[in-house]
């Protein structure tokens, strides 16, 4: 029995215990997947001390060596609930663009912080991140409690720290848990030895996360390509939210032309009555003989046709310039833009900054208007995610990722 | 607060303290350093010599004693083996023990019930008891060290550690020694913990500690660091007998026992190299550990005086046959004999043959020849070193004859007893 | 939508976003079960039509059951079929058994395919590759440029987000597309099994063995199994992968154990 999978990143400070968590994770659910990566022969993490399970994430010979994680890797786990995979997101500074790819896929996120050590800019960049790219349900690891005593004040004080950071950036999150991850306390199930704590373990903080049923949203299908077969004219592409349904009433984008589903096509099924968020399909329309990539089938009306919207922008490779030469990709949609930089944020410590110049770089974070030369059919990041992303390309290369505000 | 025993329940206590010899136990009671032990011994308990296994090592040694059989009847002869027909090495373990540990003819018997069996070599990975196990080293992996699992967690909470981190020796000798100290203390707090709050017939806790400083400390033995260590031991032997007293009075059987003794260690010998020097063993230096023996070998040496015959029917590229057995085992033990150092003292003591030693359907794995050194000798059976005299780090290096063994003082001793013999004693209390 | 539905359903996007980017495109067929898997996954995502060409390397020292199955479904499925060889080299007589085998397949099959690149100027070829093939691959990307000389920059790989794939293509760069990166071994035997996707014979146990993998004759060898239908190939994965962590958990051991031994003097 296979179910999908609830995608959850794993993010904070470099050296706060993340890769620890995940090996504790994995071994916890007797999950441990040695056959996907590497050999681990770092021997002497298992001299004398408790088996450290950091090196089993390295895949690559050159990121064992300088002890960090270049890039994403898909790890699957089951709790008591439900099936989740996740993203391990790198915490080094030179990564930034990866550690946006593995962010990205994630619809829930743990921040962990060492109690010791309390927020870093890192934990600061990655909170500002994870309400970056619009995740909302967040649960607070405060990790290493064992090498603190398991002191309630210590905790305390750490969860208001992040508290008031967090509500900054408008994420509430919906637990904060101490734990240690190199002895498995409060990380599959609750431990006595933290007793002054009667919250929920991890798990079952992720077990309370919920799911939000894709299925119920509006229908969204951007088209990725049009094919002539025979007669047919076939719109090919992924359902991005909602359910279609064959003789639905749907409206094309741009312009809310209206239509209908007259088929649903797969390979080699037919007479399809209904198909659901995630699946790669076909449908014939009535009257699509105009329609092509880029193109927005949508079950109903309330999409957003805009040639400018506000968004929130994280840079993450090279530097943007005032009149540089930019491509918005939302979905299949593409458009060249411009962006004029209302204000600059510093993720760290979340001052406004009062540089105004035009420019952005590496790990900078600004809201932005955004006029495109072709208009775009989107839905603001709140209502459906899917609709409401996009990549920012110079010169075919993503440089930064957004949010429709 | 004493539990109210019935009267026929029995209990007993055995501590046991790893690589502690006879002598040196002796003077530390004598200068002061182990009052609490004295105090004991004085209350009606012996201290006598015991001979350890053969070879004299914690895995073959306390194996013995937890089987109450000899090598040939648990299969234990060694830290590393050479599987069946191979050169390949490997590790025994507990799973390759092949006679019953006692407690479990105890259990069955229903002459117990319920056992606290902490930190014995050869442990790992942890075996069902009706009670607690914790293995002793060597042990990889903490969660299969200990059952039933139910006790892992806490166990970890109160960080407790199968034993120390011996990198640390080399570049840290106060802070390895410190270390030492501690882990005694956390095993006495957990022992303390499982003999107050658990119910149990048979406890028996082991400290490695003492073999660890025995081997990278002894010559140090006169000094305070020694009477220090060995305070913090007395402290440890007190204290568990008191909490066990305390709870079920002190008619309960007690024994404390160490595994092997220990004597300075002035020099190693690598018998492959001497043997290799004496054309008796022909390696192959593009290979692997034992994979190194080569064609033409008519015996070769492993940890720690194990002598193998390459018989054609035993190993891959053996060559003697089963008739010239007589004639080979004499040229080895001449040659051995003739092993002398460089001011030409004679270094092998003895040599047995596998048949004059054990006995049972195991003696088959045995090795061929076991020597036993004279003091200051240490034996080594690696194929690494191309010198047959080097020096390390090591002090101390373990003594086949004189272990220790603490009985009650109407306990009848036989002269000449060895590590079996204990387990005789626990079996005829109980029954 | 299940798990398998899951896959397949990414495997399909990415398969048309890079028909789409690439105008000229080609599939790397090697007749084995993983590129006949995505070849399954190229007709579902152009719902029966397969409309670029497949590209068989052929080093002639194939399996003759791989070159009647490479036949029968080029004809049945109906696509454009290339064959490349290269022929100068084996005129010379290049094989295995000449000089060594990294030479042999670098010029039978690399320089093969490059040359085939060259002639029909693709500028992007869809490979069956998966993660969890070995170390290095699991950091291979959906899209992945290589320069002239076929090698990889991995450290700079293009950030891939939102399934949006870097398209950047400049004169000397050809891309390699990965639709199944995400499929294990065995999730493509399930597959298989679920779509009823054909496969070379050599797969299943014949005499008590059977081929884990497909190529060429001379270095190729076949695995001790009696597993003949899917079903029991599927099982003995699934019991192997368990025995192979097993055996990798007994060596890990076995170092730890001799590090320990090692400090106490033995050994």
């Amino acid at each position: 029995m296979e179910q999908m999978a609830l995608p959850i990143v794993i993010t904070g400070h470099i050296d706060h215990g993340k890769s620890t968590l995940i090996g504790r994770l994995l071994y916890d659910t007797g999950v441990l997947k040695e056959d996907r990566y590497n050999e681990i022969t770092q021997t002497s993490t298992m001299l004398g001390r408790h088996t450290e399970f950091a090196f089993a994430l390295d895949a690559l010979e050159e990121e064992r060596e300088k002890g960090i994680t270049i890039d994403t890797t898909q790890i699957y786990f089951n709790t008591k609930k439900r099936r989740y995979v996740i993203i391990d997101a790198p915490g080094h500074k030179e990564f930034l663009k990866n550690m946006i790819t593995g962010a990205s896929y994630a619809e829930a996120a743990v921040l962990i912080i060492d109690a010791n050590e309390g927020i870093q800019e890192q934990t600061k960049r990655h909170a500002y991140i994870l309400s970056m790219v619009g995740i909302k349900d967040v649960c607070v690891l405060v990790n290493k409690m064992d090498l603190v005593d398991y002191s309630k004040d210590v905790f305390d004080k750490v969860v208001s720290e992040i508290d008031g950071f967090f509500s900054i950036i408008s994420i509430k999150p919906k637990f904060f848990i101490p734990i240690s991850a190199l002895l498995g306390i409060n990380v599959a199930k609750r431990d006595d030895t933290i007793y002054w704590y009667d919250g929920p373990c991890l798990f079952e903080a992720l077990d309370e996360f919920t799911f939000k049923s894709f299925e119920k949203r509006p229908f969204r299908f951007p088209v990725q390509d049009v094919y002539r077969i025979g007669t047919e004219i076939i719109c090919a592409g992924r359902i991005e939210s909602g359910v279609v349904e064959k003789g639905m009433e749907v409206y094309i984008y741009p312009g809310d032309k209206a239509s209908k589903i007259i088929e649903i096509k797969k390979f080699l099924k037919d007479n399809i009555n209904t198909a659901s968020y995630g699946e790669s399909i076909g449908l014939i329309i009535k009257d699509g003989k105009n329609i092509k990539r880029g193109h927005v089938i949508s079950g109903t009306k309330d999409m957003q046709l805009k040639r400018e919207f506000d968004a929130n922008i994280f840079w993450f490779y090279g530097e943007y310039n005032k009149n540089d030469k930019i491509t918005i990709k939302c979905t299949t949609q593409e458009s060249p833009c411009v962006m004029t930089i209302k204000e600059k944020f510093d993720p760290a410590t979340m001052d406004k900054k009062t540089d105004t110049s035009d420019c952005l770089g590496i790990g900078e974070v600004a809201r932005v208007t955004i006029k495109t030369k072709k208009p775009i059919a989107l839905d603001t990041f709140s209502y459906i995610p899917e609709m409401g992303r996009f990549i920012i390309e110079k010169d075919g290369i993503p440089v930064g990722g957004g949010i429709i505000l | 607060m004493k539990h109210k025993k019935s009267k026929d329940a029995k209990k007993a206590l055995i501590i046991g303290i790893d690589g502690v010899p006879y002598g040196l136990l002796k003077e530390l009671i004598e200068k002061g350093c182990m009052d609490g032990l004295k105090g004991i011994l004085k209350s009606g308990y012996t201290l006598n010599k015991m001979k350890a296994s053969l070879p004299d090592i914690s895995s073959v040694s306390w194996t013995s004693f937890m089987t109450g059989v000899n090598p040939g009847e648990h299969g234990i002869f060694g830290f590393t083996e050479l599987k069946p027909n191979t050169y390949e090495i490997s590790f025994p373990n507990s799973k390759d023990i092949k006679a019953p540990v006692f407690w479990k003819a105890l259990t069955e018997k229903k002459l117990i019930k319920s056992s606290i069996i902490i930190n014995i070599p050869n442990t790992y990975p942890a075996f069902p008891v009706d009670g607690i196990l914790v293995s002793g080293f060597v042990a990889i992996d903490f969660d299969r060290a200990v059952y039933p699992s139910s006790y892992i967690n806490t166990l970890k909470n109160m960080r407790y550690i199968i034993d120390v981190d011996l990198m640390k020796v080399r570049q840290d000798r106060d802070g390895f020694y410190k270390d030492l100290i501690e882990s005694i203390k956390k095993r006495g707090n957990v022992s303390k913990w499982l003999l107050r709050e658990k119910d149990w017939d048979l406890a028996i806790i082991c400290i490695t500690e003492t073999d660890r400083l025995h081997h990278f400390f002894f010559k140090q033995k006169e000094t305070v660091l020694f009477d220090n260590f060995y305070k913090e031991v007395d402290y440890f032997i007190t204290n568990t007998y008191k909490t066990a007293i305390e709870k079920y009075g002190d008619d309960i059987l007690f024994l404390i026992l160490s595994d092997h003794g220990f004597v300075d260690l002035d020099i190693e010998v690598n018998i492959n190299a001497y043997l290799k020097d004496a054309g008796i063993l022909k390696i192959d230096k593009t290979k692997e550990f034992y994979e190194k023996i080569d064609n033409g070998t008519i015996a070769f040496a492993m940890d720690p005086g194990r002598i193998y015959i390459n018989y054609e029917d035993r190993f891959p590229r053996g060559s003697i046959g089963i008739n010239e057995s007589d004639k080979i085992k004499e040229m080895l033990k001449e040659t051995l004999l003739n092993l002398k150092d460089n001011k030409g003292n004679r270094i092998i003591k003895a040599i047995f043959e596998k048949q004059d030693i054990y006995k049972g359907k195991y003696t088959k794995m045995a090795p061929d020849l076991v020597c036993i050194p004279y003091n200051g000798y240490d034996l080594k059976g690696n194929l690494r070193k191309e010198e047959i005299f080097t020096k390390d780090i090591f002090q101390g290096m373990h003594t086949w004859d004189n272990a220790v063994l603490i009985v009650p003082e109407k306990t009848k001793i036989e002269d000449d007893i060895n590590i079996e013999f204990p387990c005789k004693i626990i079996m005829d209390f109980f029954s | 939508m299940d798990h398998y539905d899951m896959l397949e359903s990414k495997s399909i996007y990415i398969i048309r976003e890079a028909y789409y980017r690439f105008r000229n495109i080609a599939m790397l067929w090697s007749v084995g079960k993983d590129s006949t898997t995505l070849l399954w996954l190229i007709r579902k995502a152009f719902f029966g039509k397969i409309p670029f060409p497949i590209v068989h390397i052929d080093t002639t020292y194939k399996f003759p059951e791989m070159y009647r199955f490479r036949d029968k479904l080029s004809k049945e499925w109906g696509f454009e079929l290339i064959v490349g060889r290269n022929e100068e080299k084996l005129t010379l007589g290049m094989g295995p058994d000449k000089g060594m085998k990294l030479e042999c397949c670098t010029e039978l099959k690399t320089n093969a395919l490059k040359q085939v690149i060259k002639k029909y100027n693709f500028k992007a070829i869809f490979l069956g590759i998966r993660r969890d093939e070995h170390g290095i691959r699991a950091k291979e990307r959906y899209f992945s440029p290589r320069d002239d000389k076929f090698k990889w920059d991995y450290e700079n790989q293009p950030a891939e987000i939102w399934d949006q794939y870097k398209s950047f293509l400049c004169e000397e760069e050809h891309y390699r597309v990965h639709p199944i990166l995400h499929f294990t071994e065995l999730d493509i035997w399930r597959y298989i099994k679920r779509e009823n996707i054909p496969i070379v014979e050599l797969y299943l146990s014949k005499e008590g063995k059977r081929f884990r993998s497909i190529g060429c004759v001379p270095c190729c060898s076949p695995i001790e199994s009696n597993a003949s239908t899917i079903d029991e190939i599927i099982e003995e994965i699934r019991t192997s992968n368990q025995s192979e962590r097993a055996g990798r958990a007994q060596d890990k051991e076995n170092i730890y154990t001799m590090q320990k031994l090692r400090a106490l003097g033995y050994m």
